[in-house]
Formats: C-alpha cells, structure tokens, sequence
C-alpha cells in the first residue's frame, strides 16, 4: 500500500460522503465531505492504519508510528471514537457525525452505514472480534460483539445488542436481538442519510 | 484506595515507577478517577481547618482536571457520587456517574449511565461491590443492586437486581442467579 493509495481512500470516501449528503439527483464537490466530523473520524483512522501497517518496513518506522499514535489520539480526543487500527475499513463506508464509536471490528466490508454511539466488538476476550459484511446499516446506539459475522446487507435497528451472527439481509433488532425479518431491503436506508433519519425515527 | 485504583490497571509484579506511569498514561478512566479522587480529597480536606490553606490552589487544579477529562475522554465521574476502591473504567466516552453509590471493585465500560432519574438528583442507584457493568448499561433510578452481580452490554435496569445474578437486556430482566463474574472482572485486568 503507498502514500498514494492513502490520499486515493481519502477522496473516494470524501466522494461517498458527499453523494449521501446530497439531494437525490444533484452533483456536489466532494470537497464539501470536509465539512464532515465522520469523514475527519475516517481520515484519522486510515493514517493510524496506514502508518502502522507500513512502520515495520521502512526506515524512520518510529516516526510513523508516532503519526499513528497521534492520529489515534486525536480520534479519541476530538470525536471520543476508537477504531482499533488493525480494522480494515474497506472505500465508501460512512461513519456518522456524532463520533463515540468504538469499533474493533475484523473488516467493514464497503458502503456500510454506522451511525454514533455504536460499539462494535466488544467482547472480554481476545480476538472475539465481529467482521462487519458490505453494504450493512448500523443504527445508533448499537452493540455488536463477539466473533461473529453480519452478512452482507443485513440492517440492524438502532439500540439493538447483537451477539450472533446474523445472514445477507436480516433485519435484527432489539436487546437482546433477534431476527425481526429476512429479505429486507435497506437500499433505501443507505442511499441517502434523510432517508435513513425519517426511517430511523419512524421504525424504532 | 489510590492503590487498588492503580492495581486494576497493573496486572502484577511490583507498582515501581515505570509501570505506574505507563498505566496512567495508557489508561484514559484511571486518570478521570485519579481527578475524582483528587476532588474528593479536597471535599474532605474542607472540612479540617488545616488543610484550608492547600484549598485556594487544589481546587482550581481539580476544575482544570476535571474539565480535560470531560472534554477529551467525556468521563463524567461528579464528586456527588460515593465511588468504593478498586474501580476500573474499561473505555471512555459517554460515561456519567453522579449521585450515586458505588462499592468496591467494580467495572464499568463505555457510555455507561449511573444517575438518578430525576433532575434535582435525589433518590440515585445503590450499586454493591464487584458488580461488573458492560458497556452502554443504564442505571437511572433509585434501584439497588446487588453485590457480584453482572449487567451485561446494553442493559437498561428497571428494577432491583439481586445480588450475584446476571441481568441483560431492555427492559432488564434477570436470566441467571448465582452468576460468578470473577472472570469478568479478572479479564478487565
């Protein structure tokens, strides 16, 4: 992975970041995704692991590693978030403005929601940590832990606690969960943040 | 007290220097408790006319203490909750403890609430000692909680639980008596 790769991640995310803001239908500068506190949040996160991933392997790693450790400090201090660097975030996944996330998670597959307040792989024991499929919408206020696997586009509902693994599609919910429907489809949840605002409010 | 604060950071071996810095360094919660404790001295300390003449420089120092906490971790612990020994915050943010009582040895984790329901803040939760606390539980209200008890991730408390017993979920219901946490608290070591 080289420098170039990073600043490549960046502007794709600021361009997903951009399009969820925007209108339906309308073209935006993704240069207006800075004005994201989420998008900040994933920078941060992706310089952590840029650095720390490339720190055995070049001279000057120490250097690096204090980069990531600064950016890792400021993640916590400026949006009270912790994402483990070890956290592969695949392009285009879109961290709320709130911040408080803390997210340990294996991978985050590409164009998965998370909202704030969300803890994901809390679990008292090592290396219990969840992979988070693509195109996954994760409400507010959300716990998911333990070793387990969310299938790709599966949707869980805001305060929910979820500790298994759940299939393409479901809808979980709850705390504790459970599967509330199967074949749901949250395209329209992720395609723009005003929708997902109204059926967030109007579901939960 | 310090000393069983610090040792729930420490595994083992000897607090010399270097392991004690390293821990309050690493430890975002030790160094929110360490201001609260330094809070509460100073409550103490109002109350013995020969410690007056420290106050007029600790409690500026306690204020810009306790703000750095709240504004870089938001770890809310207020001097108006009664905090036993030996209390271990796994993980900041979102963590409010006021107006409540908790015993000795306990842990909490993120966005953890402990406070009363009410604004005027009477009639806060009573929690025992060795209670482990998951991240995201809410505690708000006059409920009791029993010593060795477990509140899993997530749990909204909505009545007594009894003492060493396991409650999850929202509403909080009580799924196991007789549940032993040791490990639970001995990981967050």
């Amino acid at each position: 992975m080289q420098m170039r790769s990073l600043a490549r991640q960046l502007r794709e995310d600021a361009r997903f970041y951009a399009r969820l803001r925007a209108a339906r239908g309308t073209t935006v500068s993704s240069w207006r995704a800075l004005g994201d506190r989420g998008w900040w949040l994933l920078a941060l996160h992706r310089v952590t692991a840029a650095c720390m991933a490339r720190a055995n392997l070049v001279p000057f790693g120490l250097l690096l590693r204090l980069v990531a450790h600064a950016s890792y400090f400021l993640a916590g201090v400026c949006f009270k978030s912790d994402i483990a660097g070890r956290c592969r975030i695949a392009g285009c996944v879109y961290l709320a403005n709130e911040g408080y996330l803390t997210c340990g998670a294996r991978s985050v597959g590409a164009g998965t929601l998370i909202h704030g307040f969300t803890t994901i792989g809390y679990a008292t024991g090592e290396d219990a940590r969840p992979t988070i499929g693509s195109n996954v919408w994760i409400g507010p206020n959300c716990i998911v832990s333990g070793d387990i696997t969310i299938g790709d586009g599966a949707t869980i509902l805001p305060e929910s606690f979820v500790t298994f693994s759940v299939s393409a599609g479901a809808l979980v919910g709850g705390n504790p969960a459970r599967v509330i429907r199967r074949g749901f489809d949250n395209s329209p949840l992720r395609s723009s943040l005003q929708v997902a605002g109204d059926a967030a409010a109007s579901t939960w | 007290m310090l000393a069983a604060d610090i040792r729930r950071c420490v595994p083992g071996g000897r607090l010399t220097l270097a392991p004690l810095l390293r821990a309050v360094a690493r430890n975002w919660g030790l160094q929110a408790l360490l201001a609260y404790r330094f809070g509460r001295a100073l409550a103490r300390a109002g109350r013995r006319w020969y410690w007056w003449p420290l106050l007029p420089l600790g409690w500026p120092l306690y204020y810009l203490l306790s703000r750095y906490v709240r504004c870089a971790y938001d770890i809310r612990l207020e001097l108006s909750a009664d905090i036993g020994a030996g209390l271990y915050i796994g993980h900041f943010g979102n963590i409010i403890v006021r107006n409540c009582r908790l015993g000795t040895y306990c842990s909490i984790a993120q966005s953890v609430h402990i406070e009363p329901a009410l604004a005027d803040g009477s009639g806060g939760p009573v929690i025992g000692a060795h209670v482990w606390i998951g991240a995201h539980a809410r505690i708000r209200g006059p409920f009791e909680v029993g010593s060795g008890s477990t509140l899993s991730a997530g749990t909204v408390v909505v009545r007594d639980v009894p003492a060493r017993s396991l409650c999850l979920g929202n509403p909080g219901r009580i799924v196991m008596r007789g549940y032993d946490n040791e490990r639970l608290l001995n990981a967050a070591e």
